[in-house]
């Protein structure tokens, strides 16, 4: 694993422009950052990072079933009560998922360790499975990388396969997506999902979040009035369970992606279970919950929020000494606690790598950046290669 | 090969081939998203009239288009309870749709009185705007327009908003209210300030 400097392309902010691509540059700061690319072998991928990303999936769901026949685990994960049967019954039916992200530290050697798990509204989408892409595309034809560089990225490929798939249980249903007002990140990475739902031939409609309406049965609807019976959206649940519609999904129709057992998976409570679950597994760190008198045991240690995105509220403690800390609106439900592992020193840079998921199938996996050792929105995102 | 082997770049394309369109498509997506505009907000037709003594016919049209708007686009209750919990005790009023159906809609408290740059005739742009007198409703002392969408402190006179408040708003019919999801991202969102911007996938 290298971090090798290179040119940017000359016309990458007029393909940006010409794809669409515009939050690359977010609030004056760089976020893609083509000036340097990391370079991984073969094996480092398939080892290290894409067999690992498949078990640690596999583990986390492991731990649903285990949350959702434990009422105590339930509370502990601030499920509000009157959701579980509804988070419960979509496990029971199987209800699919699309996409995850795990967040791994992972310096070229020895085990990745999980540092969590964006199972429910993941971004950086289409920076991994578009850009970066295309990126790489260029770069082989005008001989600026090896051109046997490869990438570990069928993100695109496998998500318009399950598309595909998705659109044979559900054939004739409108497909809606939705995403909040005023995050240009959040509304290109929908943006994406659509093309690439209708890449595998779904009809798609796009509403915001705070559009979605009721009708007198009680059903959702978009501005047109059309019933809502099968969308994605990327708004956390923990959120939705919160507010005045979400008294209507219990008895809703609505297929949801992600569905509603993945409030389990995308839940920082997620962590201290599955140290429980599979103690000493060598691509996890020791995690505990608030009142687990073992927590004193972790030295150095990173306090997460049982509900947080985009590295929000996150505080870094050395010996007992607050080394880092990220302000945020989350917290309130508590924290888990977690054994602190460095992310790789690359430079000035603290890298650290998301390893996709398409259902159940590793996808690829993307790189980002920034001088403090909490990634957050900002973070800058890098490029890869495959050589050798 | 560990990545996709083929992508269909045309699909993701996002704008037209030739230069010149591409200018033009930049250009208006970033009026539209980013701009605001400066209007004045009335609570009455008077008022309108008091600071704009030549334009009484037009502070009339738009007082009487943001009115049908109103009807038009408002929020709407099933019972005078929710409207009130929302919008305040007396701030509703029953409204009956010609196919029958009965529905509470909070009251106009006011109505955006724009000059309109982009149209020829020499219409004023109106909007209708809702603010809350209870405590405890998001719209308290705030101004939203017909989706929900909030744009600030509640003032009367000349303020600048964001021009989105002045776009037509969707029809609200079979509809019975809107904007059930998204307070909680609002709320995180408000009470972290400047600190916390991003968005809320992860």
């Amino acid at each position: 694993m290298f971090r090798i400097n290179t040119p940017p392309r000359d016309n990458w902010q007029k393909l940006a422009e010409d794809y669409g691509f515009h939050f690359h540059t977010m609030y004056g700061k760089p976020y893609w950052d083509e000036s340097a690319y990391y370079q991984f072998s073969l094996k480092q991928i398939e080892q290290d990072l894409e067999a690992p990303t498949e078990e640690l999936h596999q583990m986390c769901l492991h731990v649903v079933d285990k949350v959702l026949a434990d009422e105590q685990l339930l509370q502990k994960f601030c499920i509000p009560e009157s959701y579980w049967d509804f988070v419960a019954s979509s496990w029971k039916q199987k209800a699919p998922g699309l996409y995850s992200r795990l967040d791994l530290a992972y310096n070229g050697k020895g085990p990745a360790k999980l540092y969590e798990n964006n199972a429910d509204t993941p971004t950086s989408l289409y920076e991994t499975g578009f850009w970066q892409w295309l990126w790489l595309e260029d770069k082989v034809n005008n001989y600026s990388v090896p051109r046997t560089a490869d990438q570990f990225n069928s993100l695109q490929e496998k998500l318009v396969l399950r598309f595909q798939t998705l659109k044979s249980l559900r054939p004739q249903e409108v497909f809606h997506i939705a995403c909040c007002k005023e995050s240009e990140e959040d509304r290109g990475t929908v943006q994406y999902l659509e093309d690439c739902a209708q890449e595998a031939g779904l009809q798609t409609a796009f509403v915001f979040i705070e559009d979605i309406g009721k009708n007198q049965e009680g059903q959702l609807t978009d501005l047109d009035n059309k019933v809502i019976t099968w969308m994605f959206k990327l708004y956390p649940w923990e959120f939705m369970f919160r507010e005045s519609f979400g008294e209507l999904l219990p008895q809703g129709k609505t297929h949801w992606l992600e569905p509603p057992w993945k409030a389990i998976l995308s839940n920082k409570a997620l962590l201290p279970v599955l140290w429980q679950l599979f103690p000493d597994h060598p691509n996890l760190l020791p995690a505990y919950f608030e009142n687990d008198p073992k927590r004193s045991e972790l030295k150095n240690v990173v306090r997460k929020p049982i509900f947080a995105r985009e590295g929000a509220n996150i505080r870094l403690d050395l010996a007992g000494v607050t080394l880092e800390s990220s302000d945020g609106p989350y917290g309130e439900e508590g924290f888990i606690y977690q054994a602190y592992h460095p992310l790789p020193k690359f430079g000035d840079s603290y890298t650290l790598i998301g390893s996709w998921l398409v259902d159940d199938k590793a996808a690829g996996i993307s790189v980002r950046e920034d001088h403090s050792r909490i990634t957050q929105d900002l973070s800058r995102y890098l490029p890869h290669v495959i050589v050798g | 090969m560990k990545r996709t082997k083929i992508i269909n770049l045309a699909r993701f394309k996002k704008t037209q081939p030739t230069h010149s369109v591409a200018v033009a498509l930049t250009a208006s997506a970033l009026v539209s998203c980013s701009s605001t505009q400066d209007v004045e907000v009335y609570q009455n037709v008077a008022d309108c009239i008091d600071s704009n003594p030549m334009l009484d016919s037009a502070c009339e049209a738009a007082y009487q288009r943001a009115l049908r708007d109103a009807y038009r686009t408002g929020p709407k209750y099933g019972s005078l309870l929710e409207c009130e919990l929302e919008f305040g005790e007396g701030e509703c009023t029953d409204y009956h749709t010609r196919s029958n159906q009965h529905w509470f809609m909070p009251m106009m408290a006011g109505f955006i009185f724009g000059r309109a740059y982009d149209h020829d005739d020499h219409d004023y742009d109106s909007s209708p705007l809702y603010s809350s007198k209870r405590k405890y409703s998001k719209y308290y002392r705030k101004w939203a327009t017909a989706d929900g969408a909030l744009y600030g402190k509640q003032r009367y006179g000349k303020i600048s908003l964001k021009s989105s408040a002045l776009t037509a708003k969707p029809s609200v019919s079979g509809t019975v209210s809107r904007g059930g999801f998204g307070s909680v991202a609002a709320s995180k969102s408000s009470s972290s300030g400047s600190g916390f911007k991003g968005g809320w996938g992860g």
